[in-house]
């Protein structure tokens, strides 16, 4: 119950949401009520139609069947590429364990573009970053469980692969029957694991899980990250490393392991019902609603970059020194320990235009110290949440010339500031 | 009219069996034309060798050859040794010998069993293969570009030739946070201990081109394929791929291990010289302790076909000295369960230096202390170096000044350590073919024996299986996809015939090679003069089955 009540605080620091856009039922809805794939993709392309500015729905792959795997984008998109922001990833339903999820990642894809349609802090927050979800990641098995629902014949048949296996972080084939011949054989897992090596500006990947009696296994991942990551979720009663940890092959190991992502598995209470154990339809707003509410918290704490107003200072004929501070105001880190340890990511760095840079330093607690330069570039540590650094330029232009200053991180997007060298 | 069809076949065999090739100084082939003279062989009359057509390696771009003698089993279905050359992306030699084992199992002479099949690749590792033998230098990447620095670019700081001498070599550079230390013979290098100076980086010879203060960190290539495989897959070395088999070519190979009946891959390359089993780690090698008996026999028939002097079954990893995760052998036994085996056609002991031939390149040193001496690898190539070549296969560090910085440059020049020199290479490959067909030879073969007895009705069924094949019929270790790797007994009833004792379905433990199993009996309701049928199958056998009229 603590992780509803948290939950449910956490939804209070947001307005309470507007009502969903309607959206007319384009095709027919499954058994009960439920969400088939083919209607999920025709709900999905009429929001898409609906709210161009918020919404793009694309294919992150096929699965065994022939199925699209749909991925929905969320983000105020005013030119620039979702890729160049910070970002989460949500997925969901992976397999018959967790079903549930394809409704509660549709309601909440509903709620989240109902809620940003209007002003307010959602909306400012989708200008910022960039919400992925994957609804239904196992289109195949969500297809047969229906079929079997509505013709009251629910096959049971052995799965060959689990795909919460099939992900190489930890990936063993002598213990796991299902982990598959080799990680990634199944195009569903693949099309997932390409997707987040493609984007590497996603910062933190959710799942939407049962809740769980399984004890947490203790970690050893570096102890930056756990700390981190259970600042991050204090209070939620939800689980990540800790539940990455005990699961090898899973996506969320092989987020946080191969990819240095943080990761959060947000747990779903519901009373469930009937054999594919789906909560029921009037349950699905109030736990898509909890469930919104901690994919926003995640979006709010994904690292994002700023800058104070320069100070320029002359030191001579056409030199200059521009002292500007970096700031990441986010509560997650601009990369985990993991990512540096896996030097998976280029570092941060500031990028010059206009001036010539002869030199730069950093400037933490008084104490200034060189820092390498590479043409217009000069890069920058991680930072960590909430973290400040210190940079002092030496430029070299004419008088009066205009500068722009610009900050490039993988995961903490972009920003820039301009300055006029007098 | 003389038909000059056999004069013809004796040539093509004769040209093409060495990497000679018609030139004055032995060479390497290209990839292109290693294909060429098995096409060639292929396209005479007589030979077993074809061209293999098949979608997912054809897609992949992977050139395959299939050998197989005429039988009852389709081709396809039949077990078979897959032959990989130089999958490392350096192993030319491994090339070229895969070519030698081709052209030997393919003869119309060899005495290739009819229900075996040989699948050779000879280029396994095309793009790393083709760079290497073009660069005479190469680290088994594929042409994926790799940003190995991490710095947002990719390839953009490669070797160069400093010092104008046509090789690319080594370089140290001296730097208080490098890793290594010149042993007591200063050819070589050995890990820098805590008080130990001048601490060296080594790093390939040429510029730092992208002024990022380090040296030749991210130049050309690539995925290692034989190296992009599960199992301790090291994530954070880029040179295993982004994804477990991310490579299209390795994806291809995978799979069709996994579709064919593969008993046994015979990976070609390495330079130590010897024959090693599966265990690139510590993991992968405990794991393997079961078939120690299997990879034994193993070693017994390498130093019976290579006359090469190896006392015992040796893991992937104490062969090379290093460990490695990720790689292709130990998946194709841990996943694949085959017996994966690497032969190494080149290594240090391959050439046997004898007194009379002694060119010694360093005068005895007298006994001292020897404080670092030089590594395990060093050690064994010593000899080779100093009594083969008379020093000649190493270019002593040489001073260099690169801007301000003191750098001296050698190591071991091209075609000495990983590939042999061409005109080595007939010595390297000398039975290797030989030990090829007795892998294919050694395959197990189920045989039923089967005696029974009839009253009335009421048939009685006693039948024992044997394995007639030198190898067991599968490996010992625990499979990771298969759940019985025994044999199983299977006792086909026919509509009207009924089982009174015994069971349908029996599951023998697998057999070792000429083992016999314990025998199992039947007791059967069987109408008078109908027949039984009982069915045996292996994971590395043809099925075997027999029809009985008691």
């Amino acid at each position: 119950m603590s992780a509803l009540f948290a939950l449910m605080a956490l939804w209070a620091q947001d307005p309470l949401p507007a009502p969903v856009p309607e959206v007319a039922p384009a095709a027919p809805s499954g058994p009960e009520g439920y969400c088939t794939p083919r209607r999920l993709a025709l709900v999905l392309e009429e929001l898409a139609t609906k709210h161009p500015d918020l919404v793009r729905v694309e294919s992150l792959g096929r699965s065994a069947s022939g199925l699209e795997i749909p991925l929905v984008t969320l983000a105020l998109l005013e030119g620039d590429s979702p890729r160049s922001r910070p970002a989460v990833l949500l997925v969901a339903a992976f397999g018959s364990e967790d079903l549930f999820g394809t409704e509660l990642a549709l309601a909440l894809v509903r709620q989240c573009v109902a809620e940003a349609h209007h002003e307010g802090p959602v909306r400012q927050l989708l200008g910022r970053v960039a919400v992925y979800v994957v609804p239904a990641l196992h289109p195949d098995v969500r297809s047969q469980a229906l079929a079997g629902l509505e013709s009251g014949m629910l096959a049971s048949a052995p799965r060959r692969v689990e795909l919460d296996s099939n992900f190489p972080a930890g990936w063993d084939p002598l213990a796991e029957a299902g982990a598959g011949p080799y990680p990634l054989s199944e195009p569903e897992s693949r099309a997932l694991a390409e997707f987040l090596v493609a984007n590497p500006n996603v910062s933190a990947c959710l799942r939407l899980v049962p809740p769980s009696l399984e004890r947490p296994l203790a970690v050893s991942w570096p102890a930056a990250d756990v700390r981190a990551q259970s600042e991050w979720f204090e209070g939620l009663g939800a689980g990540g490393l800790e539940l990455a940890a005990r699961s090898p092959g899973s996506f969320l190991r092989f987020a946080y392991e191969e990819r240095g992502a943080f990761v959060l598995a947000l747990p779903c209470s519901f009373e469930r019902g009937g054999p594919l154990a789906l909560p029921r339809i009037g349950d699905i707003p109030r736990l898509s609603r909890e469930a919104l509410a901690g994919v926003l918290h995640a979006a709010r704490a994904l690292p994002t970059l700023s800058f104070c107003a320069p100070t320029v200072g002359a030191l001579g004929p056409a030199q200059w020194s521009l002292d500007i501070a970096v700031t990441n105001s986010g509560a997650l880190p601009t990369a985990s320990a993991r990512a540096r340890e896996l030097e998976l990511l280029t570092m941060p760095e500031l990028v010059v235009h206009g001036a010539r840079v002869v030199a730069a330093a950093s400037i933490v607690e008084g104490e200034s110290k060189s820092m390498p330069v590479r043409g217009s570039k000069v890069t920058l540590a991680e930072l960590g949440g909430g973290e400040r650094v210190g940079v002092r330029l030496f430029l070299s232009a004419a008088s009066a010339t205009d500068v722009r200053i610009e900050v490039r991180s993988a995961r903490a997007g972009s920003a820039s500031v301009a300055a006029r060298l007098e | 009219m003389v038909s000059l069809r056999p004069f013809l076949r004796l040539l093509v065999l004769a040209l093409g069996a060495s990497p000679l090739v018609g030139q004055d100084e032995p060479r390497y082939r290209t990839c292109e034309e290693l294909e060429r003279s098995l096409d060639e062989l292929a396209a005479l009359e007589g030979t077993r060798v074809a061209r293999l057509s098949h979608p997912l390696l054809a897609a992949a771009g992977v050139v395959a050859f299939e050998i197989a003698s005429k039988g009852p089993v389709d081709r396809s279905g039949r077990p078979t040794l897959l032959v990989l050359g130089g999958f490392d992306g350096l192993s030319l030699s491994g090339a070229e010998a895969a070519v030698a084992c081709a052209r030997a199992l393919g003869s119309p002479a060899s005495p290739l069993l009819p229900d075996i099949s040989v699948v050779v690749i000879p280029c396994a590792a095309r793009a790393a293969l083709t760079r290497y033998r073009t660069q005479q230098r190469g680290d088994g990447g594929d042409d994926t570009p790799v940003d190995t620095d991490r710095d947002g670019s990719v390839d953009e700081d490669g070797p160069d030739d400093l010092d104008g001498d046509g090789l690319i070599l080594s370089m140290l550079v001296e730097d208080s946070a490098g890793g290594w230390v010149l042993s007591d013979d200063d050819r070589f290098l050995v890990p820098a201990g805590p008080l130990d100076a001048p601490r060296l980086a080594l790093r390939p010879e040429g510029r730092d081109d992208d002024g990022d203060g380090r040296y030749n960190e991210d130049g050309p290539g690539g995925v290692a394929l034989e190296r992009n495989f599960p199992l301790e897959r090291p994530a954070a070395d880029p040179s295993t791929g982004t994804l477990p088999l991310s490579q299209p070519a390795a994806r291809a190979l995978a799979d069709f291990v996994l579709e064919r009946r593969v008993f046994a891959v015979l990976s070609l390359q390495g330079a130590h010289g010897a024959l090693a089993s599966p265990g690139g780690t510590a993991a992968i090698e405990s794991w393997a302790v079961p078939d120690r008996a299997l990879y034994e026999l193993c070693v017994r028939e390498f130093r019976t076909a290579t006359g090469r002097a190896q006392s015992g079954a040796l893991s992937r990893r104490a062969a090379r000295l290093v460990d490695q995760g990720g790689v292709a052998q130990d998946w194709f036994a841990v996943v694949g369960g085959a017996l994966s085996l690497e032969l190494a056609p080149w290594g240090p002991g391959v050439v046997v230096t004898t007194p009379g031939l002694m060119l010694d390149a360093r005068f005895e040193r007298a006994a001292a202390p020897a404080s670092r001496p030089p590594l395990e690898r060093d050690l064994r190539w010593r000899p080779y170096v100093d009594d083969v070549t008379g020093g000649a296969a190493f270019v002593p560090w040489t001073p260099h000044l690169l801007g301000s910085a003191r750098v001296r440059i050698g190591g071991w020049k091209p075609w000495t350590i990983e590939n042999p020199p061409p005109s080595e290479l007939a010595r390297a490959l000398a039975g290797i073919e030989r030990f090829a067909l007795a892998l294919a030879q050694g395959a197990p073969r189920l045989e039923i024996e089967v005696r029974a007895e009839r009253d009335g009705r009421i048939a009685t069924l006693r039948a024992r299986v044997r394995n007639a094949g030198r190898l067991p019929t599968s490996l010992a270790a625990r499979s990771a996809v298969r759940s019985h790797g025994g044999v199983t007994l299977e006792l086909a009833l026919e509509d009207g015939q009924d089982l009174l004792a015994g069971r349908e379905l029996d599951e023998l433990a697998a057999l070792a090679g000429g083992e016999s199993s314990a025998e199992r009996e039947w007791i059967v309701l069987a109408p008078e003069g109908s027949s039984l049928t009982l069915r045996a199958v292996a994971p590395w056998c043809n099925p075997s089955s027999v029809k009985v009229r008691p």
